[in-house]
């Protein structure tokens, strides 16, 4: 693609200032129009053939020599492939056996995309005990599959055939400058269609996408709601609240969504019939939808945060902040941490298991207005009051990476799949790349709306940003922003409704509780060390109790009593009380300390405990007793 | 033949010895009791003559007839071997005894001695046993050969068959238990044969990453292309197809016997060299394991040492070698080096241990010990013992380092002072020195390391000081003058001086301290010179500052150059943000991420002592900048820096970002945001930015407060001292009774702008979800983690995999019947074996 921009022999686009490449705007599967990107393609493939991509095709991947041109390689996988048909036809190209021939064994992975599937270092097998032998070849073998597994996924890459698109400009020219418009222009009809603008009237509107991108939710400050497929512009339902509206989203499906009105919060399924009115939640200004673990988390006027297992429809838990008003509020799709931001500078992070911040960071040193964190959930933007942008690395906590000045106070920031941000000051909304590396001093796309923006939102797998405004709502077209590859059991834009109820059910039951919430969400596969050494500090008192040495000398006594053997049973049992009486003393004091017996026993799981079922009878006596 | 005999001989004499002592005393009874069954009348003709002889030797001397009987049956027996038959045995001694009676001289005395002598053959004759038993207990050695057998066949029948009747006698048998535990070691020998042949199935067995039952598979050979027949073509559209097929070379042509039969067949000469070759390899691998046989057997004590030297010696030229190519590398080789030695200077004992107290002890009574202390001993003496050179190797080193010399003495560094120049001015005269070769061959580098960048400073400062002097030269010519006459006469000093030192070196090691406080004396002096050239006349303490002074800043910076050559601390940028974020698990951990600055590498140790030599005698400057950078770092290390400013404050870039317009379309709706930036402004007049960093400084420490474990104190007041109102509790008293809770790992502590609340964080439900003990083979919670680090889940990893990863170790097939192994099974593992190979 790249090649081709270079080259300018696009005979389609030649008379603009630059050229748009519409990588992923558009799919094959939707829609009838797509047949502009279709063309392209095919000229990718002729413009590849006989260079770089075929070399490489043929020797490189074998060679075992892997050159900077290979990465390209991997992005273009599709117009290799292309290029395969083609020199098969041409009869160039020698079977299939005979390549496996001069090649034996499989193609090797490239080194590069290994390690980006790799797992870290493995298990060091010569500190375990040598003489279990066995043990030591399981583990071996173990890690022998997971080398295998990285190797596998990084293989199973070449399915990934989509490539996102991007904005290249002509010398002398931005990708800022290049406005909407143009860029309706020069796509094809079905991405032109996805840039549209909505007229509304029912003051300041807010929005939400769904996860698979699919479908739009819109609400007016004035009572205004509607939902609706943004593609096709069909209209689910649209319905006045008759109260303000202060935030709204959706929850797992696009059947259902979350309503923050001006007391409570409401939940209407697709027809816009209010399904719940959630009184727990009162005057709440933000909503957050924590999509594992059926969670919808809200945070009000009063500084309250509340967590809803809307599965169960019980409430998990409800703290004060004790921050006051929380109007700045995200989750970390990375571990559901909610991330507040409060006017004194501060960033606090949430779980629903504790009362307490799990952590709070002082970002600027004055008050925040937006709080975003990127989907990979490495990065945090925050925008402040004063008119500073910074970005921090969320695992490390505290630790800021780059921070940039801008002309105005940016009130709402996004993070695209692909690693865009847009920043919206006012009516303004720029889009950066590489604000993590800090490459960019220039926006790469520039909109100036008429209105002030209310709402601002990536939308999932697709190129396109939508924001909401005070007079309605205007899907703008980013090239670049969506991930191009969507992996369908986990968001699929194209689901039926047989799929979508079965992933309802499939996610249901893969539902994680809400107990594993934390920062490190990889601390599941971790050891609890304190708890580790408490064992071992238990064992060990255990294992070192011994009964004070006592000279164990009884009376004398008459009458034959005191004969040798009669005087060493006395001795003896003398012995054995003193050591058993202070052994009983020595385990009740550990029982007291709760390091008893029961400590050590493993805990019987209540759930097991639970109700019996119809079909126990089946089951074998032994395991009907327990 | 000689050597043989005296083989034989204290063998035979052993035998005569034991055959002889039993019954010297008895049959020397028996024999008189014999005699006295025996035939009277030869007997008391014999007491007679006996009588007869004793009282004509009365006269002559009591004592030498005895002698002479006892000569005379001495010669006896040494004729013994000749007499192999019993006659001869008799006649011998008869003959022999006139000889000896004719020597003697007394011929008065013969007749009646042969005839005494006869009449006791007689007796032998009849009782030879018992006579040759007689004539046995006298004897002291026998050098002759005796043969056993001939001797037992002499005693007869009589009392070996007694003997041997008592052999015969059945055995009393053994105690219960002990015939049980042979039983049992029998038996045992036995089952562990029986079993251990199946030992490799079942490791085969439990090694299997999944088992399924039955174990019994049926042979399902397919059959691959090449075995399968061509298909016959009949119609034309096959043939044409095949024929394509052919071209295209997707169809294999298969091999006719012949044809392979052609590929594999090898021409004579081909068959020759392959033949050739392979004999070749063959003696070749013989030679080497004879060779390695024949070295690993050789016991020489100096084979071994040379052969140690050798190693040694190709070490030190290979770290030379590499230390030239690659500094970094030959650093760690040193350092292994390094370990080695200390290895090996562990292993050694001491001479007045522990152990050797206990091996003195268990030396009495123990061969080991003695042996073991023995041992000791001598690897001490060889230890303390000098090395001579005589091998010519050593001498090979010494032409070395004669070059090295002259070398050296051209390039100008040659300096006498030097321990390593020194050396080689030294080695062809007085011996080596231990620690310069066997034990010190690592520090050996490290200080020619030193000294190399020592003597390159000297040539710097040279070069300086040719700078200055060709710039004073005109003024001050008649000082240098004065100024070559010190120096003469210096010299001069430091001649005897080293003179006088070398005679001392040859008798002691030179002490590494020794060598430093000669070349700071050296270094001392120098510059003292310099400072009369300079015409600056001062204190020892200033001299060097001036001097810099004076010199100005290019020498200053040369020797910082140096500094940070030689600071080993390797500081490696790090990434800003790490991929992985590996996790502290212990106190330990947690301390070394403070130290992770410091590179704590054991040549740096040794480094900073030689440096520590070094700055008191010559680089004062240096080392003060030294010692700066070092409190730096500690300093950071003491001082957690808790300054949420620091952190925040991050070199801000700025962003072209557009200006928004101002909004007047909205006026009349409320809008918030507008109302928004009003109370904004408001607010950031209202927080001063101090304000804010405050409060959260003080947020922190109270946070941290908070999670700290209290002291307890457990006083009573009122014991052992008054209590009232008014009265405090002693000092002593309250410190004695406190407890004080241990230091608590925090994370993010030392980060200003954060506060992370641990016990929020991994909090009680989680810590129950996670893994609290070890699985039995692991031993580390790194170990533990690295084996459940990786996802197994199909959303997670591809479908195969996934499936790999997660099959069940056992499968049955339902409704067979799994049977117990049989033999057969070692059968099948045989192959099985074999193709796994």
């Amino acid at each position: 693609m790249t090649a081709k921009a270079r080259k300018g022999e696009s005979g389609k686009f030649a008379t603009k200032p630059a050229k748009f490449q519409g990588g992923k705007v558009g799919k094959d599967k939707h829609g009838g129009g797509g047949s502009g990107r279709f063309q392209e393609r095919k000229k990718q493939g002729k413009t590849t053939r006989g260079k770089a991509g075929q070399s490489n095709y043929r020797n490189g991947g074998q060679s075992g020599k892997w050159k900077d041109g290979q990465t390209r390689k991997w992005r273009n996988v599709k117009a290799s492939y292309s290029e395969w048909k083609v020199t098969e036809k041409d009869g160039e190209m020698t079977t299939r056996k005979e390549h496996t021939e001069k090649f034996p064994g499989r193609k090797v992975v490239d080194p590069k995309l290994l390690e980006k599937y790799g797992r870290g270092a493995g298990v060091n097998v010569q500190k375990i005990r040598k003489w279990n032998k066995p043990m030591i070849h399981r583990i071996k073998m173990k890690e022998q599959k997971m080398k295998e597994a990285e190797e596998e996924a990084a293989r199973v890459e070449l399915l990934l055939t989509e490539s996102s698109g991007q904005l290249e400009a002509t010398e002398g020219t931005y990708t800022a400058h290049i406005t909407q418009s143009d860029i309706k222009k020069a796509v094809d009809i079905t991405t032109a269609a996805k840039g549209f603008n909505l007229k509304l009237e029912y003051g300041p509107y807010l929005m939400d996408y769904t996860r698979n991108g699919r479908h739009l939710l819109i609400g007016g400050r004035k009572g205004h709601l509607a939902s609706f497929d943004w593609i096709t512009k069909k209209l689910h339902f649209e319905t006045n609240v008759m109260e303000s509206i202060h935030d709204l989203c959706f929850l797992h499906t696009e059947r259902m969504m979350a309503v923050a009105q001006k007391q409570w919060v409401y939940v209407y399924d697709n027809q816009g019939v209010e399904l719940h009115c959630l009184k727990m939640m009162h005057r709440t200004l933000q909503l957050e939808f924590l999509p594992y673990h059926f969670l919808l988390c809200a945070g009000n006027e009063a500084g309250i945060l509340s967590w809803l297992d809307i599965s169960l429809g019980k409430e998990v838990i409800r703290t004060r902040t004790g921050k006051g008003r929380l109007g700045v509020m995200c989750q970390n799709p990375y571990n559901a941490v909610l991330c507040c931001g409060h006017p004194n500078g501060t960033v606090t992070m949430w779980t629903p298991n504790s009362r307490m911040p799990v952590a709070s960071i002082l970002c600027h040193t004055q008050p925040l207005r937006k709080v975003t964190v990127d989907p990979s959930g490495r990065y945090m933007a925050t925008a402040g009051v004063d008119r500073q942008l910074k970005i921090w690395d969320v695992r490390n906590l505290g630790e800021c990476l780059k921070s940039y000045y801008i002309n105005a106070g940016a009130s709402h920031l996004s993070f695209s799949q692909k690693g865009l941000l847009a920043m919206s000051m006012g009516n303004v909304v720029e889009v950066f790349r590489n604000v993590v590396d800090g490459g960019c001093k220039k926006p790469y796309m520039q909109h100036k709306g008429g209105n002030t923006i209310h709402g601002m939102q990536f939308c999932p797998y697709e190129d396109v940003l939508g924001i909401s405004t005070y007079n309605g709502f205007s899907s703008l077209i980013i090239p670049g922003a969506g991930e191009p590859n969507y992996d369908a059991l986990e968001a699929n834009p194209y689901i039926s409704t047989s799929g979508r109820r079965e992933a309802e059910v499939k996610s249901l039951l893969s539902k994680v509780p809400s107990d594993l919430i934390t920062l490190d969400p990889m601390s599941i596969c971790q050891v609890d060390t304190p708890t580790l050494q408490e064992r071992i500090e238990a064992k060990k008192t255990l294992l070192h109790v011994r009964a004070p040495k006592i000279d164990p000398r009884p009376r004398y006594r008459m009458k034959g009593k005191s004969g040798s053997a009669t005087m060493f049973k006395r001795k003896q049992k003398i012995r054995e009380d003193a050591q058993r009486g202070y052994l009983k003393t020595a385990l009740w004091q550990q029982a007291e300390a709760g390091l008893g017996k029961e400590y050590f026993k493993d805990k019987p799981d209540q759930e097991q405990k639970e109700q019996p079922t119809v079909l126990d009878r089946f089951k074998p006596k032994a395991a009907k007793k327990k | 033949m000689r050597k043989k005999k005296t083989k034989i001989g204290p063998h035979a004499a052993e035998e005569n010895d034991i055959f002889i002592s039993k019954p010297k005393e008895e049959d020397s009874e028996s024999t008189n009791e014999r005699v006295q069954e025996g035939d009277e009348k030869v007997h008391a003709r014999l007491f007679s003559d006996m009588s007869k002889i004793s009282k004509k030797k009365m006269s002559a001397g009591n004592k030498k007839p005895h002698a002479r009987l006892l000569s005379d049956v001495s010669k006896v027996s040494k004729n013994l071997r000749a007499a192999e038959e019993d006659d001869i045995f008799i006649s011998r001694p008869k003959g022999e005894d006139g000889e000896t009676s004719d020597e003697g001289g007394d011929e008065g005395d013969e007749k009646a001695h042969i005839r005494l002598l006869n009449d006791m053959s007689k007796i032998s004759k009849k009782k030879n046993q018992a006579a040759k038993r007689e004539v046995r207990t006298t004897i002291g050695t026998i050098t002759e050969e005796i043969k056993a057998e001939d001797l037992m066949n002499r005693i007869g029948s009589s009392l070996l068959s007694q003997t041997n009747k008592k052999v015969k006698t059945t055995q009393k048998p053994l105690e219960k238990h002990i015939v049980q535990r042979a039983k049992r070691a029998a038996g045992y020998e036995d089952v562990a044969m029986e079993v251990s042949k199946w030992a490799k199935v079942v490791e085969l067995r439990r090694e299997a990453d999944t088992l399924s039952f039955p174990l019994k598979k049926k042979n399902t050979e397919f059959s691959t292309v090449d075995k399968v027949e061509p298909p016959k073509l009949t119609t034309d559209l096959e043939h044409e197809v095949y024929s394509l097929l052919e071209g295209a070379k997707l169809v294999k042509n298969q091999e006719t016997e012949r044809e392979k039969a052609i590929r594999h067949a090898m021409s004579l000469e081909e068959v020759k060299e392959r033949m050739r070759t392979l004999w070749r390899e063959k003696e070749m691998k013989h030679r080497y394991e004879e060779k390695a046989r024949r070295q690993n057997q050789s016991k020489s004590k100096k084979h071994h040492r040379i052969l140690r030297r050798e190693k040694l010696r190709k070490q030190k030229t290979e770290l030379q070698e590499l230390h030239k190519k690659n500094p970094d590398a030959a650093l760690e080789k040193l350092q292994e080096m390094e370990l080695l030695r200390i290895q090996e200077r562990m292993s050694q004992r001491h001479r007045s241990s522990k152990w050797a107290k206990f091996q003195g002890l268990r030396a009495t009574r123990d061969k080991e010990a003695m042996a073991a202390l023995q041992e000791n001993a001598k690897m001490h003496r060889e230890l303390k013992m000098k090395i001579n050179k005589e091998e010519a190797s050593d001498s090979e080193d010494n032409s070395g380092s004669e070059q090295q010399k002259e070398e050296a003495i051209a390039a100008g560094t040659y300096d006498p002072m030097n321990p390593w120049t020194a050396s080689l001015a030294k080695r062809p005269q007085a011996s080596q020195d231990m620690l310069s070769m066997e034990e010190g061959d690592a520090s050996f580098t490290k200080f020619k390391k030193f000294w190399d960048e020592v003597n390159r400073r000297k040539i710097e400062e040279k070069k300086a000081q040719a700078i200055v002097e060709a710039r004073e030269q005109k003024e001050k010519d008649e000082q240098k003058e004065e100024e070559a006459e010190c120096e003469k006469s210096e010299v001069d000093k430091d001649e005897t001086d080293k003179n006088a030192k070398n005679g001392e070196d040859t008798d002691h090691l030179k002490s590494i301290d020794y060598m430093f406080s000669k070349a700071e004396v050296s270094l001392k002096k120098k510059m003292k010179k310099e400072l009369k050239k300079l015409g600056i006349e001062s204190t020892e303490g200033k001299e060097w500052t001036k001097v810099k002074k004076k010199k100005g800043a290019k020498i200053k910076n040369k020797k910082a150059a140096v500094v940070e050559e030689f600071d080993f601390s390797c500081k490696s940028t790090e990434n800003k943000t790490d991929e992985k974020l590996e996790r502290v698990r212990t106190l330990e951990e947690v301390e070394e991420l403070g130290q992770r600055e410091e590179a704590t590498d054991s040549i740096e140790q040794a480094f900073q002592t030689l440096k520590k030599g070094e700055a008191s005698g010559k680089t004062k400057g240096v080392k003060k900048s030294n010692e700066s950078s070092g409190d730096k770092t500690e300093e950071t290390k003491k001082k957690v820096e808790v300054d949420p400013t620091k952190f925040i404050q991050v070199k801000a870039e700025r962003l072209h970002t557009a200006m928004p317009d101002t909004m007047t379309t909205d006026n009349d709706a409320l809008d918030d945001s507008e109302e928004d930036e009003n109370a904004e402004d408001v607010i950031r007049e209202a927080f001063a930015d101090d304000y804010l960093i405050d409060e959260f400084k003080s947020a922190k420490e109270a946070a941290i407060e908070e999670s700290e474990p209290k002291e307890v104190s457990l006083v009573l007041p009122g014991w052992g001292e008054w209590t009232g109102p008014n009265l405090k509790v002693s000092a002593r008293k309250r410190k004695k009774f406190r407890i004080q809770p241990g230091k608590k790992i925090r994370k993010f502590e030392s980060v200003g702008n954060v506060i992370y609340n641990e016990s929020a964080d991994v909090h009680q439900n989680l810590r129950k979800a996670m893994v609290s003990q070890l699985p039995y083979q692991f031993t580390s919670v790194k170990d533990f983690e690295a084996s459940v680090r990786a996802p197994v889940g199909r959303t997670f990893v591809p479908e195969a995999v996934h499936k790999k990863l997660t099959a069940p170790a056992v499968t049955t097939k339902k409704g067979t019947i799994i049977e117990p192994m049989t033999e057969n099974e070692l059968l099948a593992l045989r192959k099985e074996i074999s193709v796994r190979k």
